[in-house]
């Protein structure tokens, strides 16, 4: 079981991502953006933060780079309905800087499960 | 009548005389041999010592002594002050004048005449005729006798006589001499009109009508051209001028230049156009004519335009090229917008129809209907994929490829769903086919150009063409619906012998969701996916097609060209 701690601006996805979480047993934090969920993590650390990459105010890219840096040791999976920007392919980049696995939307349960499991392995 | 009957002699000897004179006017047209002549003539015959022709300048107020016989040398030519002179009084008066003896105060300057010729001015007699050109005095003819001599009516009127002739031949000369000055200034301004039809970048022929027995226009014969019109026509330098037009070039006749030809003389209005004109064996052309009318022909100016014309519709190509890229470009990007909305949409409907599942016995029709949910939500999430890749959005894993083997593997797996009434022809070319490319992405290009191919033979029987092979442009290639730069490429080429597209189709087949099947039969994406990795692998695409005849899609990949040993080919 783990604390996981969610970043995703879509509420319905954000609940969707926590009772699938949840099910599975583990604690699910959420957070509309990256500086709300940049703040959560310090005040409660979480194992593994799941973190979309379009997201209003501070992006997915942005806040990777911060958790890196603030903590090194915590997991983190990028997740993104929109491919590319001209050549630029974020999931590629976020996996550049630091984040242990990627998942193009729409995702399964499974596909997720079985990222959430191995990143936590 | 004054003075002694004539005899006979001096009669016969006045005849031939001016019989003499009027050879001389006739024999030549040289003025001054001619007045010279009637000067010698007319000093013979009146037995007097010296004459002369003087020519009035009267805007100037002068004479000029023109021609002179038994004068000093120096007279000639000689200009002198019409007022107070003798033929300053044959000016005021009109008429001749008879002087016995010269006096020093009434005729001043021909006193001094007078003393140029050696003698005691009142030793001599002076006889004076005016000339009449065209009711115009002109000039006097002069006789002069030393010693005095004291003239007969007969006499003056035989100076009279002659001063006729030598006014005709005054007369005749000067026609002669404005004839030759008409002609001059014509052929100046033909040696200039020639020199500028010469330098200029034009073709000009002048054609002259030829005229049947009812007197229509049945041909043009060439009258004249210049040095670029005989390049144009006969550059190997064979005759042109007096060739009929059409007899020579039947071309023109089925070309339409005859009729616009003819249009010109039968209404006089100048034709300013610009021809396409083909000529079998020769490339196209283009023209630019301008048609004058002449008398009874025309005059045809020819500029050859084809350079600038390819070069326009180079351009208007390219510029439809750039739309169209820019086009697809614009729905590639609202595309990707869009896919990365539905993709959320998509993830909120699988996500959420899962966790409705766990809560729904197995058995129930609700679990089932749920399960339909979830392959209506997969549908669509490769939809979206194909959308996607399209706006080139999708990942990519390129390296070196035989792209040979690739399209025989596809074809391994397309040849099982292919209707038995379809022949396939494979001719790939299995050496040097090379690229750096995504593997499954050309896969998908085959794969997609196949079933788009296979769906236009379905309801007959067809001919399905494929073949891959390596090829060299040499220099830039304009096509229809691309450009691509000088270099190797591979080409892929699906034909098949299926319904083929009207033009307005062929336009708009790579747009997405472009389709031309019924509602729910196709989303219209796959040659739009095929546009995109073609356009993303540096490559093109382009279609030719006819309704009814199929279509034939190639496709050019740039080859690579590095040492195969560098990069270990993935199959």
């Amino acid at each position: 079981m783990a604390r996981i701690l969610v970043i995703d601006d879509e509420a319905s996805i954000r609940t969707m991502l926590q009772q699938v979480l949840e099910r599975s047993g583990h604690e699910v934090a959420v957070a509309t953006q990256g500086a709300e969920g940049l703040t959560l993590f310090r005040e409660h650390p979480a194992d593994l933060i799941i973190t979309d990459i379009f997201m209003p105010e501070k992006e997915g890219i942005e806040t990777i780079l911060e958790l890196r840096q603030q903590s090194p040791q915590t997991k983190i999976i990028a997740i993104s309905g929109g491919g590319r920007a001209g050549n630029l392919d974020f999931l590629e980049t976020a996996k550049n800087l630091g984040a242990h696995q990627t998942l193009a939307k729409p995702f399964e349960r499974q596909e997720l499960l079985d990222a959430v499991n191995a990143v936590l392995a | 009548m004054r003075g002694k009957q004539k005899t006979k002699a001096q009669l016969v000897k006045e005849i031939e005389a001016l019989h003499r004179i009027n050879q001389a006017i006739s024999g030549t047209l040289d003025s001054h041999e001619t007045l010279q002549r009637i000067v010698n003539e007319t000093v013979d015959l009146l037995a007097a010592q010296s004459g002369s022709v003087i020519l009035f300048h009267l805007a100037e107020g002068e004479a000029e002594v023109s021609t002179s016989y038994g004068h000093d040398r120096t007279l000639q030519t000689l200009r002198y002050p019409l007022a107070g002179s003798l033929v300053g009084w044959v000016v005021e008066h009109e008429q001749p004048l008879q002087v016995f003896q010269l006096t020093p105060q009434e005729w001043p300057t021909s006193w001094k005449l007078g003393e140029q010729l050696g003698a005691a001015p009142d030793d001599v007699s002076v006889l004076l005729a005016p000339l009449w050109v065209e009711k115009t005095l002109v000039g006097s003819l002069e006789v002069v006798w030393k010693p005095q001599h004291r003239t007969t009516e007969q006499e003056v009127r035989l100076l009279e006589a002659i001063a006729v002739q030598a006014a005709m031949a005054i007369t005749h000369t000067r026609l002669y001499q404005e004839n030759e000055q008409a002609l001059r200034r014509v052929q100046a301004n033909e040696e200039r009109f020639r020199a500028a039809a010469e330098g200029g970048l034009d073709a000009l022929f002048l054609l002259e009508s030829v005229r049947d027995e009812t007197g229509k226009i049945a041909d043009f014969r060439f009258v004249d051209l210049n040095s670029r019109g005989k390049q144009m026509l006969a550059p190997s330098g064979e005759k042109i001028i007096g060739q009929h037009l059409c007899e020579r070039w039947p071309v023109t006749r089925t070309e339409g230049l005859f009729d616009k030809y003819v249009q010109v003389v039968e209404t006089g209005a100048v034709l300013e156009e610009e021809i396409s004109f083909f000529e079998p064996g020769i490339a196209a052309r283009w023209l630019q004519l301008q048609v004058v009318p002449l008398a009874d022909g025309v005059a045809v100016t020819s500029r050859d335009i084809t350079e600038r014309k390819q070069a326009e519709e180079e351009r208007q190509l390219l510029q439809r090229q750039l739309l169209q890229a820019q086009k697809m470009e614009a729905i590639g990007t609202l595309a990707g917008g869009i896919a990365h909305d539905f993709n959320n949409i998509l993830s909120m409907i699988l996500g959420f129809t899962e966790l409705v599942t766990d809560e729904v016995s197995k058995e129930s029709r609700a679990c089932k209907n749920l399960d339909e949910v979830i392959k209506a939500g997969r549908r669509a999430k490769d939809l979206v994929q194909q959308l996607l890749t399209f706006s080139r959005s999708g990942a990519q894993e390129r390296h070196v490829v035989d792209v040979a083997h690739v399209v025989e593997e596809t074809l391994s797996f397309l040849r099982a769903s292919l209707l038995p009434t379809t022949t396939l022809t494979v001719d790939v070319d299995s050496i040097a086919c090379l690229a750096f490319a995504d593997p499954t992405q050309i896969q998908q290009v085959v794969m997609n150009l196949c079933i788009n191919a296979a769906r236009a033979m379905e309801q007959q029987r067809g001919r399905l063409e494929i073949s891959l092979q390596r090829v060299q442009i040499p220099q830039r290639l304009v096509g229809a619906m691309f450009t691509l730069d000088p270099g190797a490429y591979l080409k892929l080429m699906v034909c098949d012998s299926g319904c083929g597209m009207p033009p307005e189709v062929v336009s708009r087949i790579f747009e997405p969701f472009f389709t031309t099947k019924p509602m729910g039969e196709g989303g219209g994406l796959g040659l739009a996916v095929v546009h995109g990795i073609v356009t993303d692998h540096n490559g093109a695409i382009g279609v030719e097609s006819q309704p009814g005849e199929g279509s034939t899609f190639s496709v050019y990949l740039p080859a690579y060209e590095g040492e195969q040993e560098q990069y270990a080919v993935r199959q």
